[in-house]
């Protein structure tokens, strides 16, 4: 691939995700799919999670956060 | 302008409104491309009140626009969405950066993304502790 470098948000120090409890997760179809947010007490601890425009799923192995 | 800018122009002013959302004073006109993007021209100013939602006042200071937005708001990225990046040894203290994330380039097994859990800094893809 060539071109031009595309513009792009100059991030200069960790991004926060948004945080919620599993209880307080909005639904997933609301949001794009890959909109990902944060989830404290998901069953496996702590973890970054993603829409799939259906549910948010874990990044480490995509099932359904619970 | 470039695609994918948002501009502003001819901003008399800024402030930050009680809950803390950003609020342009006398814009005469913001235009975020591509088309598709939102356009306002002469808008006297633009606040997010407490609820998120997006507020546009004309040139006379009517309100318009409120809540104008069906899905939830959330930030137009025309562009696969960047990482902050750094190494291991530079990573802040995970404690008080809950749910932050960043890439790190030399983690062990090559360079991957990493998030706080308010006590470690853990790789997304196993939650093991980056080192």
């Amino acid at each position: 691939m060539t071109g031009v470098r595309p513009k792009q948000l100059n991030i200069d120090t960790t991004f926060p995700l948004k945080v919620y409890t599993v209880a307080e997760l909005p639904a997933a179809a609301l949001f794009s799919n890959g909109a990902h947010l944060f989830v404290t007490d998901e069953v496996g601890g702590a973890i970054p999670a993603f829409s799939d425009g259906t549910n948010w799923l874990r990044v480490t192995d995509r099932a359904v956060v619970s | 302008m470039a695609t994918g800018s948002p501009t502003l122009f001819d901003t008399g002013g800024s402030t930050v409104v009680p809950v803390g959302s950003p609020s342009f004073l006398d814009t005469r006109g913001i235009q975020i491309d591509p088309v598709g993007s939102p356009t306002f021209y002469d808008t006297r100013g633009i606040a997010i009140d407490p609820v998120g939602s997006p507020t546009f006042y004309d040139l006379k200071g009517t309100r318009v626009g409120v809540g104008a937005f069906v899905r939830v708001k959330q930030f137009d990225v025309s562009n696969p969405f960047p990482s902050f990046i750094t190494i291991v040894s530079e990573l802040p203290d995970p404690v008080g950066l809950l749910g932050h994330y960043a890439y790190v380039s030399d983690a062990v097994g090559g360079g991957t993304l990493v998030f706080s859990d308010n006590s470690k800094w853990r790789k997304w893809e196993d939650r093991i502790e980056v080192i």
